[in-house]
């Protein structure tokens, strides 16, 4: 096979195969809460002029609980159930 | 605080609602009721039409930018295999929402990508419409003269002869970043329902009436 042919074979083509995300998969929280803010605040916002501030204090608040959930979750499964598991043993 | 003094407090006014709402007189207030379909219609078909139609193009712009942005992310991330009525139709009636886009994206899954091919069932060989493995290339033409249209081959190697001149076949989408494609596509659907429903029963002003030279007072 010559190399030109292999790299159009091989190559990653947008919109068609899927991204090799799975080491950073989580990171696409921030492009997901701006799009997700920019939709919903353009159906919210009285004055449409509001709406990059607007949209700038959702992401930044979706951004945010997804990471106090993450902490959440972390602190109940890493720290009190071992101490929860320890105090019944 | 004495006990009639905050009882008097929690029962004279409403607590104002989180985000100001404009007064009466304002020319952001809510006009009256209003049914628009066809706004409601034209955005299904094309996400912020409707509040274009309406007199509202930034408004229909940003929501453009929104529920395409989370759909053609979708694609961008999990590939084309994220829309697809056969293997994951629940999915595909939430992607539906979005609009004509999300049955273009699934017809170019079905016709262009997927392929048939022969696999062993139980007693004989059976042909199976798929996506590609992993691995896997698409052939569109025949190739040695015996190839028939379309079927799927193993993807070329390094060494391997160059008999593989039709189009590749999409990698099926998997893991996480599937989860995560299926997810922005969905929510593009969703989005655009609330849009849908904005549109219907939109009661703003026009924005020639709000910004500008025509604006009001």
């Amino acid at each position: 096979m010559t190399t030109p042919t292999l790299a159009y074979t091989l190559a990653w083509r947008p919109f068609i195969d899927p991204m090799d995300a799975h080491s950073w998969w989580f990171l696409l929280i921030f492009p997901v809460a701006f799009l997700i803010s920019v939709a919903w605040k353009a159906v919210r916002v009285d004055d449409i002029r509001q709406l990059p501030r607007a949209v700038g204090v959702m992401t930044l608040q979706v951004v945010m609980a997804m990471l106090g959930l993450g902490l959440a979750a972390y602190i109940g499964l890493i720290v009190v159930l071992p101490i929860l598991a320890g105090l019944f043993r | 605080m004495s006990d009639a003094a905050s009882e008097a407090a929690s029962t004279a006014t409403p607590s104002p609602p989180p985000q100001a709402k404009p007064e009466p007189g304002s020319p952001f207030a809510p006009g009256p009721e209003r049914f628009h379909p066809i706004a409601g219609g034209v955005t299904w078909v094309l996400p912020g039409l409707g509040h274009v139609l309406l007199g509202q193009p930034r408004r229909g712009a940003a929501i453009a930018f929104g529920v395409l942005g989370l759909f053609f992310g979708g694609l961008l991330v999990g590939g084309i295999d994220t829309v697809d009525s056969r293997e994951d139709r629940l999915w595909f009636y939430v992607h539906a929402l979005t609009g004509p886009v999300a049955f273009g994206a699934d017809w170019l899954n079905q016709n262009r990508h997927k392929a048939w091919a022969q696999e062993v069932g139980p007693m004989r060989a059976v042909e199976v419409f798929r996506s590609a493995h992993a691995g896997e290339v698409r052939v569109n033409e025949p190739q040695n003269g015996r190839m028939p249209w379309p079927t799927l081959q193993q993807r070329p190697q390094w060494g391997d002869p160059d008999q593989f001149t039709g189009p590749r076949g999409a990698s099926k989408s998997i893991g996480k970043v599937n989860e995560v494609a299926l997810l922005m596509c969905a929510l593009a659907g969703m989005m655009n329902v609330v849009a849908l429903l904005d549109a219907v029963f939109n009661r703003r002003r026009p924005e020639s009436q709000l910004y500008g030279k025509g604006a009001r007072a």
